[in-house]
């Protein structure tokens, strides 16, 4: 058999139509997904990108000023004043614990509820 | 796909996102039987081809917001459903086709081959579909579906270059089974 004699047969494979009730199908299914997964996938993909891209210009951005010996911003030498207080330092600490552990909670209840696969 | 100046894809994933799922349903209508032909390809089974194709639509919906606006819709939407296609291919055994189904490949300028035409396009399609898969997946893409290599690339991930490799790699490997069970069906050589 001819390599051309194989490319044609691949490039006349005859086309078939869907059942009638095809779309109703995967509408059905569309659905039914919703009332179980509660709507669409969150965007995790472009949070995360624009988190990443955020936290790279904030970076380049300091550094640029660091290096031009710019003097810092009032506002950063309060925000470093504040974030030395006892008090401050210790809810960094703490806050981010206990949400990270109330998000793990819902979380684990979801599941065992059966609203996430 | 665009008429009229408008992108009907576009609009419809619009309305999925701000809220109304029920606008999936133009996307589905518009796009059932390339995604059910695409799947066709790979498993040749009418029947199973439907299931893969209902499984990549529920996937294209639950990643609608993973389309990047400035890419063709239809090129993203062939690459979910082949990824879901590939996956779903490593479960299932190698296709069967039922000889009786309604196709009709005819031998040029000889009516009395039908049959025997018929039997050996549909060893071919067979065979490609029991590729090793980067070879299956580009020549599915490439010849049933009639994209160029430039589309093909895009829709499979990975640069032109390498499309042309697995097309020329993926043919060669088609003609040497080809040649195999033609050697073993001499009532071929003789139409």
């Amino acid at each position: 058999m001819k390599p051309l004699d194989i490319e044609r047969i691949l490039r006349d494979d005859p086309e078939i139509t869907p059942s009638p009730d095809f779309s109703g199908r995967v509408m059905r299914t569309v659905h039914r997904d919703i009332e179980l997964r509660g709507g669409l996938e969150f965007p995790w993909a472009r949070l995360v990108t624009g988190l990443a891209i955020c936290t790279v210009l904030t970076i380049v951005g300091v550094v640029i000023s660091v290096m031009r010996g710019d003097p810092a911003p009032a506002v950063l030498e309060h925000l470093a004043r504040t974030a030395r207080q006892p008090a401050i330092t210790t809810a960094l600490v703490w806050v981010p614990t206990s949400l990270a552990g109330a998000y793990l909670m819902v979380w684990w209840s979801m599941r065992a509820a059966g609203l996430r696969r | 796909m665009e008429r009229g100046g408008q992108d009907p894809d576009r609009d419809d994933v619009r309305r999925v996102l701000a809220g109304d799922p029920d606008a999936f349903a133009g996307i589905v209508r518009r796009w059932q039987g390339p995604l059910v032909n695409l799947a066709y390809r790979f498993c040749r089974n009418r029947a199973q081809a439907e299931e893969m194709a209902q499984e990549a639509f529920l996937r294209v919906f639950r990643f609608l917001s993973q389309w990047k606006d400035d890419a063709k819709f239809s090129t993203w939407l062939f690459a979910v459903a082949t990824n879901v296609y590939r996956s779903q291919m490593r479960r299932i055994r190698p296709p069967e086709v039922p000889l009786e189904e309604d196709r009709e490949i005819r031998a040029p300028g000889n009516p009395e081959a039908v049959i025997e035409a018929e039997d050996l396009a549909e060893v071919v399609r067979r065979a490609v579909a029991a590729l090793p898969p980067k070879y299956r997946d580009a020549l599915i893409l490439f010849y049933f579906q009639k994209m160029d290599v430039r589309e093909t690339a895009r829709t499979l991930g990975v640069p032109e270059g390498t499309v042309k490799a697995r097309l020329h790699r993926g043919r060669a490997m088609l003609e040497q089974r080809i040649e195999r069970v033609a050697s073993f069906r001499p009532q071929t050589e003789a139409t």
